[in-house]
């Protein structure tokens, strides 16, 4: 399966730690294009942080040490602007969080600060789309007005969906997407990352097994900063290896 | 967590702490007492300078410059605000930036460290000292005279450690959720400061401001080194002195006429008023929000 499948992300060695504790302990991990790459582990393994580390974010918090490389698509990410990277690499966070702003300046906000002058039919356009594509605008019924944050939680999750999809990134990555919401507003995130896999590369991290199972192509489960089983397909759930064993009772 | 458990709880910490209990009542009841009279003290002073104050009142003393002597305090009114917008002009800045830096720095925190205690020592030098200082410096090595500027500039040392920390809290109470989102939509520092964190904590900064405000307004010992006095209206930036209302109430109640005390009572009122309407307002805003 690796060969035919093209690499976006090639995580080499990669190594994050803060005076007292080694967070990731050179992992070595690849990231498949237009697949869904499920990063499954305990609390605390290190899966934000990994997902931090690939968008550059964890460069803000001097008290992260951080060495190895990340490709990617071939090039290595300290030789990106880390403002282009991350416009690349969309990151949409664990709790749902809009900008106190109506829904249409939310997904605005990444257009806007790109300092690009955008025609207002053209920023309008892409406004909608990604609202399309976050299967949000039907329910809003054309109101964009409205505040982002009166919005349900599963709403303003999809918001800030929308809010990254807007800058067409080529990879997204979901942190935890679905822990926050409750199950029918879980369902619509569940057809929402299938559905965006055919345009985009998606990295999940979460702990939800049903989900795993419904969305992910590639599993990879991270122990205490190391990758124990990585690039599995649905063989995942049916590992010999016996921190995948653990995980799966410990999660169901 | 049931009612019942929390009804039992608290029974038995009835029970086990009865006479902290007790303690406790006499404690607060001590404070009340001391509240209490503070509150009365302080009323009577209002109470007191609005009542001298607004029996002398004419309309002349508004409308006219003088020189706490004779004439109005036109140009003390004119001189205060003038001097407060100079201190918030030279210290909001500042204040905006170095809370930005305390907040959202990159440093290993040393440098907000030194930060933070720079401002503390700078809340704890005397304003008398600071005038001291602004006439040293300013007034007769830079040679700007007595002027705006110098009093401005004396003003704002004293207005940035409480701009400075008011904007710092009000930068903290928003969610670093958003921050974060805001960095990873691919927003750089200067968007993320002028999206985020500056339209958030507008309401914050401006009741900060208010506050500052309100403080310089009644301050006194660092403007006599500073901006010294003039009897009529400052002609200029520097070299020329300026007025302002708590010289009229120092120098006025020091004057012995009855004409130049009725000046310092309706200076002191019109402080009052400003300094109590300016800091009501900015709780207003504060609680609102
Ligand atoms: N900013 C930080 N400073 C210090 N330690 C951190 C920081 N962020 C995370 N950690 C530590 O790194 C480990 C992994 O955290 P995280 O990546 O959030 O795990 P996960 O997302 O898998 O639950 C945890 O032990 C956590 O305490
Ligand atoms: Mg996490």
């Amino acid at each position: 399966m690796e060969e035919k499948v093209e690499k976006i992300i090639e995580i080499e060695r990669l190594k994050v730690e803060t005076k007292n504790k080694v967070i990731l302990d050179g992992v070595d991990l690849n990231i498949f294009k237009n697949c869904v790459n499920t990063i499954v582990g305990p609390s605390g393994s290190g899966k934000s942080t990994l997902l931090r580390s690939l968008n550059r974010l964890l460069d803000m918090d001097p008290s992260m040490d951080v060495s190895g490389d990340v490709l990617f698509e071939k090039r290595n990410i300290v030789d990106i602007d880390p403002v282009e990277l991350r416009r690349e690499i969309g990151l949409v966070f664990q709790k749902p969080n809009p900008f106190p702003m109506s829904v249409y300046d939310n997904v605005a906000f990444g257009l806007r600060i790109q300092g690009k002058k955008l025609k207002k039919d053209e920023m309008d356009k892409m406004i909608h789309q990604a609202l399309e594509d976050a299967d949000l605008i039907e329910e809003l019924g054309g109101n964009l007005k409205q505040g982002g944050t009166s919005l349900s939680g599963g709403q303003q999750q999809r918001l800030c969906i929308a809010r990254a999809l807007v800058l067409r990134p080529k990879v997204l990555m979901f942190d935890e997407p679905t822990s926050a919401l409750d199950p029918i507003a879980k369902g619509k995130i569940v057809d929402l990352i299938r559905a965006l896999k055919q345009k985009y590369t998606v990295i999940l991290v979460t702990h939800d097994m049903n989900l795993t199972r419904k969305v992910s192509d590639y599993t990879n489960l991270i122990y205490e900063g190391k990758f124990v089983a990585k690039g599995t397909g649905s063989e995942f759930f049916e590992s010999e290896i016996e921190e995948v064993r653990d995980f799966l009772t410990e999660a169901d | 967590m049931t009612s019942s458990y929390t009804g039992n709880r608290r029974e038995i910490q009835w029970k086990k702490i009865g006479s902290r209990k007790l303690k406790d009542t006499i404690a607060k009841g001590l404070s009340y007492v001391v509240l209490g009279m503070m509150v009365v003290i302080l009323v009577s002073i209002f109470i007191y300078i609005l009542d001298s104050g607004a029996s002398h009142i004419t309309l002349t003393m508004l409308i006219t410059p003088g020189n706490t002597a004779t004439g109005g305090i036109l140009n003390a009114i004119v001189g205060t605000w003038e001097l407060v917008g100079m201190g918030l002009l030279f210290s909001l800045p500042p204040s905006v930036l170095g809370a930005l830096y305390v907040v959202n720095g990159r440093s290993n925190g040393t440098l907000s460290l030194v930060a933070r205690l720079f401002t503390d020592v700078l809340t704890s030098v005397p304003s008398i000292v600071i005038g001291l200082f602004a006439f040293i410096v300013l007034v007769q090595r830079l040679d700007m005279g007595y002027s705006l500027i110098a009093g401005g500039l004396a003003l704002a040392v004293m207005m940035l450690p409480y701009l400075m920390r008011i904007i710092e809290i009000s930068f903290r109470n928003i969610p670093k959720e958003q921050i974060e989102n805001a960095y990873a939509l691919g927003a750089d520092d200067i968007r993320v400061a002028s999206r985020i964190y500056l339209p958030q904590a507008k309401v914050g900064m401006l009741s900060g401001i208010l506050l500052a405000v309100s403080i310089a307004a009644g301050e006194t010992a660092q403007l006599l080194y500073s901006a010294g006095w003039n009897n009529n209206y400052a002609t200029g930036f520097t070299h020329s002195g300026v007025g302002y209302l708590t010289y009229v109430v120092w120098n006025g109640i020091n004057y012995p006429t009855t004409y130049s005390h009725y000046l310092a009572f309706v200076s002191a009122m019109i402080l009052i008023l400003s300094v109590t309407g300016l800091i009501a307002i900015s709780k207003y805003i504060g609680r609102r929000q």
